[in-house]
């Protein structure tokens, strides 16, 4: 049978490994350049892709962030594409706003979406410049917070995230 | 039978059961990042934690993995991981019970949801068959070896 001096023994043991875990992730976190934010985590400030972001002031949002907004619903999904493509497929939920449209389709699109509301960017494949485009005109325009997905709708679709039609 | 009870086949089991955790951790440790959205697409803790979690919680497994295979304060090792192994359980049966639609985020931080969580659930319950099996062990062979020596 187990003893329970030993099962004490144990118990300490296996706290002070804890203890000792959790200094070195702490300081291995504070040191590494990439660490993340111990208290301060959220998603959108979470996975950025450094591809893309430029020093234009838009920054660029890893594909998990985003999916992780899609699933939430904490984010509106802009897809900066023209119209034909937007139809053939994109981001379920997504609206389109297509970058060559936008003096004509913005007034709209500001009546319906508030300022402070997260907003996405997206069009398809690495080097479009479509979605910063864009994302750079909504922030112009008092839009805050607003991301672009590198390569947006080819990774989104690949990695097998909802789309529609 | 004897086999089974010899300290090589322990040290196989220790081995495979801490390599596990090592094999897990290094991903996370490289790429904190994506392992904080693996945990908060479980939806169990709060943001605030989610960042803490990310950076301490691969050493734990790091760490103790190590300590494991090599040999030091075996019982302490495999009751923290045994413990661990116990709550991603629990986190998974909760996701699958809640019917989200999540990446395991244990070996791979792929946000993908791929194969099933029965597979991924299974695995753990083999696991945690393992670990304990281990830690039981441990405290027999101290124990015999205590009755020995007195």
């Amino acid at each position: 049978m187990i003893q329970r001096e030993e099962m004490l023994q144990t118990v300490w043991r296996a706290t002070l490994l804890v203890a000792l875990s959790v200094c070195v992730g702490i300081t291995f976190n504070t040191l590494r350049p990439k660490g993340v934010s111990l208290f301060g985590w959220q998603p959108e400030n979470a996975p950025t892709d450094t591809a893309g972001a430029g020093g234009d002031g838009i920054p660029s949002i890893g594909v998990d962030a985003a999916a992780l907004h899609h699933k939430n619903g904490t984010a509106l999904f802009v897809d900066a594409r023209p119209e034909a493509s937007f139809q053939k497929g994109h981001i379920q939920g997504a609206v389109n706003l297509p970058d060559a449209r936008f003096d004509e389709m913005f007034e709209s699109f500001f009546t319906a979406v508030e300022p402070d509301r997260l907003i996405i960017t997206y069009c398809d494949g690495p080097g479009c410049p479509l979605a910063r485009h864009l994302a750079e005109k909504l922030k112009e325009m008092g839009y805050n917070r607003v991301y672009h997905l590198v390569d947006g709708w080819g990774r989104w679709r690949d990695s097998g995230l909802p789309v529609e039609p | 039978m004897r086999f089974f009870s010899g300290s090589f086949f322990l040290a196989l089991c220790r081995a495979v059961f801490g390599g596990a955790f090592v094999w897990a951790a290094w991903a996370k440790i490289i790429d904190p990042a994506s392992f904080a959205v693996a945990v908060a697409n479980y939806d169990l803790l709060p943001h605030g934690a989610v960042g803490f979690t990310a950076a301490v919680l691969p050493w734990i497994e790091m760490i103790c993995g190590v300590l494991l295979i090599i040999g030091i304060w075996v019982a302490g090792n495999a009751l923290v991981l045994n413990t661990l192994l116990l709550v991603f359980t629990g986190a998974l049966a909760m996701s699958m019970f809640r019917g989200l639609d999540i990446a395991c985020g244990c070996f791979s931080l792929d946000v993908q949801a791929s194969e099933s969580h029965w597979y991924y659930l299974l695995r753990d319950v083999a696991m945690l068959g393992l670990g304990f099996w281990i830690w039981t062990q441990t405290f027999r062979k101290n124990h015999g070896s205590a009755e020995k020596a007195s």
